[in-house]
């Protein structure tokens, strides 16, 4: 094995195993030194690199297969992965760290796979391993929505598994694009892709899961599995022009949902979902600069919704509260969270001279090359969205606005601001030079984002978005309520079918149990009795009779053949299911 | 000048109709009390521990549990 054979994914996966195994006092150094050594292995890696498993003469799997698009998804993976160890270096048991780094690694190791069977394996790795960073948090609600998303998951690679399958039968192990084949594989895999990718109606888990986790977890699963989805939903389904109705209603849909929002992270989990409707909706189109719409979106996003997770990670590491109803004028105490997340939001938002103007810029562009006018303005809408509950509505009613509440707030490690910091610059710089972005996509994609239409264009859409929040502030705070999602469907309605078909099905076996039973004591009691077979006859009595040159009773000797009949019929049984 | 103005005002329609689909329409249905979900889910599991014994594992083996020393 030369060094450019070396696997990002399963290095990472390596290290986690160590770090659940290794010495407490070792955890710190291997959570650092674990996504370094991946980032290593991935700056030694080049268009040659391969490494495959041989199961049989027949069937080798391509576990790493690097082309360019992979590597703009590995690329960013690494960089986060850095961030994210950073964040969660004081906040994280061994456990938990190693379980982040097993997780981390078999993402990576998704969007190395070279073909559907390794995909798959490392996507069902991802998903055991991403239930245990919800469940970390060791409590109730943390274990119920981890139940609730393992069951997701399974559902969704379940249907994934089987689509992967008949793709397999049909087209091969390698990757092919099954845009607008509506068969059963193309479904299957939509289905099975679709719970990750968080497309309505499969989006309840995130905003159920995500806030749940540990603050560190909330990070690292803000940044993977959605974004693996993308990478899937690119590899299979580049073109399929329904997904870019699917994604506009997904981008709008979610922004609605986080304005009505008072968790921070439940808020922020909208706006993954939303921002994931805009890449879909950018893929769909099928175009070059669709998917690298797509793939800068998802590099940018995975950055500057990183550190707004962060940045709400803080909030409640410091405060200990995460409602923006129970918060208020953090920015005097907390400045450099304040900053972090105000840039962030801004690019979020597609603010000129940040990260996310520029991959907004080629989804725009790719949508209004397709044609595709009414997408455009619902992506458009979705960024006002964006604009109204995470820019203006956090900021304002966590940092900047006056508020007459006097929250203490706890120290909080400077690593974790380190963390928000990388991610921040690392926004402000693809902004000021996007071609650092557009020239790492797969098709080199460039659009002049400076152009002054263009700028203009979003500071008309920033100034048009503001003015109904201004006049509208106080209807603006949010409330201390609950918003239901279409997670309602399988924690209402189908919990109680479940529940219903439980009781009846126990009950119906209840019934057999003691039907049978009493039915087994009846044959048992008379069929093996010879004696109570003519008890109540006037003519003939077996309880008297015996042989004529014997001692013996007509009615044992029955009974002992009966006896002897029941227990071949019991070996003749066992000799035939056996 | 004018395509200014023109995506000020999608905007501004973008953000008022945001407002009244999040604000009015979609928040009866699906605006709920906080304990919307965790009052039924307790109740449940309440109802499934009805007449269940919970027996440490070193009571169960007739020892003297950590909790008591």
């Amino acid at each position: 094995m030369t060094i450019n054979n070396l696997h990002p994914g399963l290095i990472m996966m390596a290290f986690g195993l160590i770090i659940m195994a290794a010495p407490k006092a070792w955890r710190k150094v291997l959570t650092i030194a674990a996504p370094l050594a991946a980032t290593f292995a991935f700056l030694n890696l080049d268009m040659g690199s391969n490494l495959k498993y041989r199961i049989t003469d027949n069937m080798t799997l391509d576990i790493m297969s690097v082309d360019r698009l992979s590597m703009v998804f590995l690329a960013v993976f690494c960089l986060i992965a850095i961030l994210n160890a950073v964040y969660a270096i004081e906040l994280q048991d061994r456990r938990e760290a190693g379980m982040s780094a097993l997780y981390v690694g078999s993402v990576m190791s998704i969007v190395m796979a070279g073909d559907s069977i390794s995909f798959i394996i490392f996507w069902e790795i991802s998903a055991l391993a991403s239930m245990y960073l919800v469940y970390a948090k060791h409590c109730r609600k943390s274990s119920r929505a981890a139940f609730r998303y393992i069951l997701m998951h399974a559902f969704g690679g379940n249907m994934l598994l089987v689509g992967v399958l008949l793709h397999i039968y049909h087209y091969g192990m390698a990757f092919t694009n099954i845009a607008d084949t509506y068969d059963a594989s193309f479904w299957l895999i939509l289905i099975g892709v679709g719970v990750n990718a968080a497309i309505p109606p499969l989006n309840g888990w995130l905003p159920d899961a995500y806030p749940e986790a540990t603050l560190p977890g909330t990070v690292y699963l803000g940044s993977f599995t959605t974004k693996a989805a993308i990478y899937a939903l690119i590899r299979f389904f580049a073109g399929t022009e329904m997904l870019i109705w699917i994604g506009a209603f997904m981008a709008v849909y979610a922004a609605c949902m986080a304005i009505m929002e008072n968790d921070l992270r439940r808020l922020l989990s909208y706006h993954i979902i939303s921002q994931l409707g805009m890449m879909v909706a950018s893929l769909a189109v099928g175009s070059q600069m669709g998917i690298d719409g797509a793939s800068a979106h998802a590099t940018t996003n995975i950055m500057f919704k990183g550190v707004l997770l962060m940045g709400a990670g803080v909030v409640i590491y410091a405060t200990g509260k995460s409602k923006i109803s129970e918060l208020g004028g953090l920015a005097k105490k907390m400045p450099v969270t304040a900053i972090c997340f105000l840039i962030s939001s801004l690019s979020i938002a597609g603010l000129p001279f940040l990260s996310g103007f520029a991959s907004k810029a080629l989804i725009m562009e790719s949508l209004t090359e397709g044609g595709y006018v009414v997408p455009e303005l619902l992506l458009t809408a979705a960024g006002v969205g964006t604009l109204l509950s995470i820019t203006l509505k956090i900021n304002y009613f966590v940092f900047f606005g006056k508020s007459d509440l006097d929250l203490d707030v706890r120290k909080v490690p400077i690593s974790m601001q380190i963390a928000m910091i990388g991610g921040t610059i690392f926004s402000i710089v693809m902004g000021i030079d996007p071609d650092l972005l557009y020239n790492y996509m797969t098709y080199q994609t460039v659009v002049d984002p400076f152009s002054l239409p263009h700028i203009l264009e979003y500071v008309a859409i920033f100034i048009g978005g503001s003015v109904p929040f201004i006049i509208f502030i106080k209807k603006m705070k949010p409330h201390d309520e609950i918003s239901i999602d279409f997670d309602w469907f399988y924690r209402r309605p189908l919990a109680k079918i479940i529940d219903v078909i439980s009781r009846g099905v126990y009950a119906f076996f209840a019934w057999c149990d003691r039907w049978s039973l009493g039915g087994v004591h009846y044959l048992g009691s008379h069929f093996g009795d010879p004696y109570m077979w003519t008890r109540n006859s006037s003519i003939v009595r077996i309880k008297s009779m015996s042989f004529e040159n014997e001692d013996r009773l007509i009615g044992d000797v029955i009974e002992e053949a009966v006896g002897a009949m029941v227990v071949m019929v019991i070996i003749a049984a066992a000799l035939i299911h056996g | 000048m004018i395509e200014f103005l023109q995506y000020m005002g999608i905007a501004f329609v973008s953000s008022c109709v945001l407002l009244i689909l999040s604000k009015i329409i979609m928040c009866r249905p699906l605006r709920k009390d906080k304990g919307y979900y965790e009052t039924g889910e307790a109740a449940d599991e309440a109802r499934l521990l009805e007449g269940v014994e919970i027996v440490s594992a070193c009571e169960s083996k007739g020892g003297d549990s950590n909790d008591d020393k």
